[in-house]
């Protein structure tokens, strides 16, 4: 890249806790976020386990509004969906974290990746919808589009450059962070908060139990025994920004590398020689200008699927040869936050850089087979690692595959 | 700015635009709603797999074969799909179903097609094309924001010919939605669209336009922002005001268009496919075919003589405001 893309802020919420601190601290206790229903209004209640975030869309309300400082957004006079509650935290810590930077010169892009919207409450409004074409709260529909919780966002930050929202599944936010990195390497922006966000809704539980693909106990990502994933919710947020802009005291680390491709296999499942995933982990580590050898660290997608992980495998065994660097899959804490997962992860990467960690793989226990048995994520939390870069991989359905590698800061 | 050409055009409107360049007798709307003119679909997919497909990804499908198809079937090194209501018929199926049958005995099809990336995914499975993929969902600048990628994918290098598309639905329901929000009305009919591009950095004897400029501008604070933003935008695309032909619009005129482009002509392009996000599309195909001195195209628009720089302009709320650039090729 001609224009160095430095991250100096980051923000997190999901099922392990809200904020940077209160996450690590569960990562640190090998707490995971998975439990039984408490907050989704589903008859699964009991039968399914999911990655909630701990609090009722109320409370999160006073939080978003105890976070929000610089503009005159109120969050308890706006009617505002769970997701873009969460979006708000996250976006606000990370804001926060790059030292409150003013926004409001339009150099500063906010985009978000996002798959149902405000479908946490559009499903509400429906149930009613469908008796009566009359009946219920037809405003509800005003706040159903993804983009509009990426609006509420970058309201409440005051940003006022461009403002836009992907929806690539689940590889949704790590395609923000390439589009970010993109504009300001071509001059088009200074800075960009970059990620994504997803509330958990019967739509999505519903969806994903149906194709057979949730475990009804929690998950065991890259294990022979995988049953397949549990679903989560939360928002992950980074603060992109050009070496201009960017104060040396902020920076957490360097976005070197990224790459998006399609697997063009299957609407949903992923092609048995992973060429999806392959093109978008070779051509992350290329347009880094490094070779496979050099990544220290794979933050993979490892839904604990039975198809992902295996492809994802095999994808790695491709790029990596005999050698696979050290893995694992931080879904086992968060769960799969869909479009928020790539921001989520971005978070985990960043951190594992400034920190010198590397993040548990929890519940595995036996490698799989037909990766010939080899292929074993690290169990244990590793500390006062010497990690320079790190590669994050994000996998969707439609095909959407995309990866992105994050560098030690050396500024 | 980069030189980006439109070497193919697929589109697919309320109006007979998919297999002429604009049908002679123009399509009003009925019911404060225009329904697109659909192909028929057998030509470009397997009944089998039409079937199962909404409308969203058959007009996708259609609207992308045609203009690969006008462009000479180049590789694609990018698709780039913009959509903001997304795949609404299966969304609303699945949704419907869960309630119905209170979360029982549902199947996924509809499921895995409600995804609002599900057309770009179906146009690389259809090419088997492992290319670049990303599917924008920003309301009323959706399609901007696949065309701004498709220009940054340009200014990155390594890519020739960028797939990029606007689509929109509509549905039974969504009708009886926009209707109780008032946004669909007899004075304002709202629409529905699906119009691909070939955009090129290769003119060919076929180009259409060239595209000289996208911005998107959200929240400006007073007109003289807007203007300010107009004003870079044009600079960008080397091209001074009064070289400004036509301004495609909606209903309302452009605030700036008096003080900035006096003798510009005007022409509300939505009284021809009614309103929806991504109708901008729309906008962009018709007049890449005004540029080119398509004789039905200048006729449909009341133009005299073929215009050698449009803008296109569009705003929702006074949230988001967009403007195209295009320019003789």
């Amino acid at each position: 890249m001609a224009e160095r893309i430095f991250i100096t802020g980051i923000g997190i919420i999901s099922a392990i806790g809200k904020g940077v601190s209160e996450t690590l601290q569960s990562i640190k206790s090998y707490s995971s976020g998975v439990g039984s229903i408490k907050h989704l209004k589903t008859n699964h209640r009991g039968e399914i386990p999911l990655c909630e975030v701990q609090y009722s869309n109320e409370e999160l309300s006073r939080l978003a509004q105890k976070l929000i400082k610089s503009t005159s957004f109120d969050p308890s006079k706006e009617s505002l969906t769970r997701t873009s509650l969460l979006g708000i935290i996250a976006a606000q810590e990370a804001w926060r974290s790059a030292g409150s930077p003013v926004l409001g010169n339009g150099r500063t892009g906010v985009f978000s990746g996002n798959t149902v919207g405000g479908m946490d409450l559009t499903e509400h409004f429906y149930a009613e919808f469908i008796q009566d074409k009359l009946a219920g709260d037809i405003k509800t529909m005003l706040t159903h589009e993804c983009a509009k919780s990426t609006e509420r966002i970058a309201d409440s930050l005051g940003a006022t450059g461009m403002v836009s929202t992907i929806s690539t599944a689940c590889s949704s936010s790590a395609n923000t962070i390439m589009l970010g990195a993109r504009m300001i390497k071509h001059g088009l922006l200074d800075r960009a908060i970059v990620g994504g966000v997803d509330a958990l809704t019967k739509f999505t539980v519903n969806g994903f139990n149906v194709l057979q693909i949730l475990d009804h106990q929690y998950s065991q990502p890259f294990d022979q025994n995988r049953r397949g994933l549990n679903l989560g919710e939360g928002a992950g947020f980074i603060v992109l920004e050009t070496e201009k802009t960017a104060k040396k005291e902020n920076i957490l680390a360097e976005l070197v590398g990224y790459a998006n491709s399609n697997d063009a296999y299957h609407q949903t499942a992923s092609s048995p020689d992973g060429t999806g995933a392959y093109l978008a982990m070779k051509g992350a580590i290329e347009t880094a200008g490094i070779k496979p050898s050099d990544i220290d660290y794979v933050n993979v997608h490892g839904t604990g699927t039975l198809n992902n992980d295996l492809s994802e495998g095999i994808a790695m065994q491709r790029i990596f040869g005999k050698n696979i660097p050290k893995f694992s899959s931080t879904k086992a804490f968060t769960g799969h936050t869909l479009g928020a997962s790539g921001g989520v992860e971005a978070v985990f990467s960043v951190l594992a850089l400034d920190k010198g960690i590397i993040y548990p793989n929890l519940r595995f226990q036996t490698p799989i087979e037909e990766l010939g048995g080899t292929m074993i994520p690290e169990t244990e939390l590793l500390e006062t690692q010497d990690l320079k870069y790190i590669l994050s991989n994000s996998f969707g359905f439609g095909g959407n595959t995309s990866s992105l590698v994050f560098a030690k800061n050396k500024a | 700015m980069e030189k980006i050409y439109i070497n193919g055009i697929g589109n697919i409107s309320p109006q007979n635009t998919f297999d002429e360049s604009i049908g002679e007798k123009l399509v009003k709307s009925v019911d404060s709603f225009f329904v697109c003119q659909e192909p028929q679909y057998k030509q470009f997919i397997q009944r089998k797999l039409l079937r199962r497909m909404s409308r969203a990804v058959r007009m996708g499908l259609a609207a992308a074969h045609k203009s690969l198809k006008e462009a000479k079937d180049p590789a694609i090194d990018a698709i780039v799909t913009g959509t903001a209501w997304g795949c609404v018929k299966d969304t609303e199926k699945f949704l419907e179903t869960i309630i119905e049958n209170n979360e029982q005995y549902l199947t996924p099809t509809a499921f895995v097609q409600s995804t609002h990336n599900t057309v770009a995914g179906q146009i690389a499975l259809m090419h088997h094309n492992n290319c670049y993929n990303m599917s924008y969902v920003q309301g009323s600048v959706s399609f901007e924001s696949a065309l701004i990628d498709a220009i940054l994918l340009f200014k990155d290098g390594n890519t020739q010919n960028v797939l990029a598309a606007g689509i929109d639905e509509q549905t039974d329901q969504l009708k009886i939605l926009l209707k109780r929000l008032t946004c669909a009305r007899e004075s304002y009919p709202m629409g529905e669209g699906a119009a691909c591009f070939v955009l090129s950095n290769r003119k060919e004897e076929f180009s259409y336009a060239k595209l000289a400029g996208v911005k998107m501008i959200y929240r400006p604070k007073n007109i003289r922002a807007l203007e300010n933003h107009v004003k870079s935008a044009i600079d960008n695309a080397n091209i001074t005001p009064d070289q400004v032909n036509l301004i495609l619009t909606g209903y309302a005129p452009p605030p700036f268009a008096k003080s900035m482009f006096p003798d510009a002509q005007l022409f509300n392009y939505k009284q021809l496919c009614g309103e929806y996000p991504t109708s901008t599309a729309f906008a962009m195909a018709i007049g890449a075919k005004a540029i080119q001195n398509d004789e039905k195209t200048k006729k449909a628009l009341g133009l005299k003589h073929s215009p050698n720089n449009i803008i296109i302009y569009n705003q929702a709320e006074n949230i988001h405001h967009s403007i195209i650039i295009l320019s003789k090729a």
